[in-house]
């Protein structure tokens, strides 16, 4: 295979990732948006990144930079509805649990409240183990536990308060 | 008793702890209500969140980001030369449109002009260019008299003047009795010239 065909593979298999740190930084229902805008940009740009030593590392950053010029612009939208509606009518379009649907709209009210380390966390404890996430995240193996107890904790105040 | 704390509760669940870590734990939450109350809260929110976020990855991925991936390689075959690798057909044609455009193009103006014959901007015309070329409107005799006078004209621009003396017509021939004037002398002998029927 030549190195394009590498290059867009590399890309499409980021695809996971980067929505998984999309999710962490944006609410549900904006976080394919943020994706495509950052596969569009490396695509575009294949002959500046094709040999990039860690193309990854790199779309995730590049990924959070677009959501800061994104986002910065829509302040006020109330992405709490959005956000229910996308989950009611796009992932659980075919789901006839509503208690289960209901459930998962009052965690992701919750999840959207906490902060975007947080989120990040939580969302790589789900994957990875605690000896990976502090390689992923350049932070000390016992750091990991401790901030996902304060996530939780902070879930669940959030959840008592609300 | 070891005290289960948060943290370690976390770590049990995530599977983040040693075997013997793992032992305690599991004993605290069997033997203590309020560590059993805890770790089934936390238990709840790790497994709606994983649920959700499990959920949200089965979806396939959109259309419109699939559509990334091929609109950047129709992008790449775009150019001139790769319409040529489509198919041989599309090849031909291509190559017949230019070889076309090679004859057409040098007699554009022509073509152009002739189809503007009324126009002041007229180049050139191929009605123009017959009529040059036969040259010889001025000369054909519609009507032969004898003692008229012709004007000839050589390529070295000398003057001739042929007079027509006499005229016999047979059945077999027609024959002319010609005089030459050269330079306003007139030649002595008359010459005869005769044409077969």
């Amino acid at each position: 295979m030549n190195n394009k065909g590498k290059y867009k593979d590399k890309l499409f298999d980021l695809y996971s990732k980067l929505l998984r740190t999309a999710i962490a930084i944006v609410p549900i229902a904006e976080s394919e948006d943020l994706v495509h805008d950052t596969l569009e940009y490396f695509l575009k740009r294949e002959q500046k990144y094709t040999d990039h030593q860690n193309l990854e590392a790199v779309a995730i950053m590049k990924l959070k930079n677009i959501k800061i010029d994104k986002w910065r612009n829509k302040s006020g939208t109330r992405f709490e509805e959005i956000d229910e509606t996308f989950i009611r009518d796009y992932i659980y379009e075919n789901e006839d649990d509503f208690a289960k649907i209901e459930r998962i709209i009052d965690f992701n009210k919750l999840f959207s409240k906490i902060g975007e380390k947080c989120k990040e966390i939580m969302n790589l404890s789900l994957d990875y183990s605690y000896g990976e996430i502090s390689t992923l995240l350049d932070i000390e193996k016992a750091t990991v536990g401790s901030r996902l107890s304060r996530c939780y904790e902070e879930l669940r105040e959030i959840g008592k308060d609300g | 008793m070891v005290k289960i704390t948060d943290e370690m509760l976390y770590a049990f669940i995530t599977k983040n702890v040693s075997i013997d870590e793992s032992e305690n734990i599991q004993n605290a939450i069997e033997s203590d209500e309020e560590t059993k109350a805890k770790y089934q809260e936390i238990l709840n929110i790790r497994e709606t969140h994983e649920e959700f976020i499990r959920d949200f990855e089965k979806k396939p991925m959109p259309k419109r980001i699939e559509e990334l991936f091929t609109q950047t390689n129709s992008i790449k075959q775009n150019n001139f030369f790769s319409r040529f690798a489509r198919g041989p057909l599309a090849g031909f044609g291509w190559i017949g449109f230019i070889i076309t455009g090679l004859f057409v193009f040098p007699t554009m103006t022509i073509q152009m002009a002739q189809n503007n014959k009324t126009s002041n901007t007229m180049i050139a015309s191929t009605d123009d260019q017959e009529i040059r070329f036969r040259g010889l409107d001025g000369e054909i005799m519609k009507e032969i008299s004898i003692g008229e006078l012709f004007k000839l004209k050589t390529g070295s621009n000398e003057e001739f003047e042929i007079t027509i003396s006499s005229v016999l017509n047979t059945t077999e021939q027609t024959c002319f009795t010609i005089t030459i004037n050269y330079d306003n002398k007139t030649a002595n002998n008359l010459s005869k010239l005769c044409i077969d029927k």
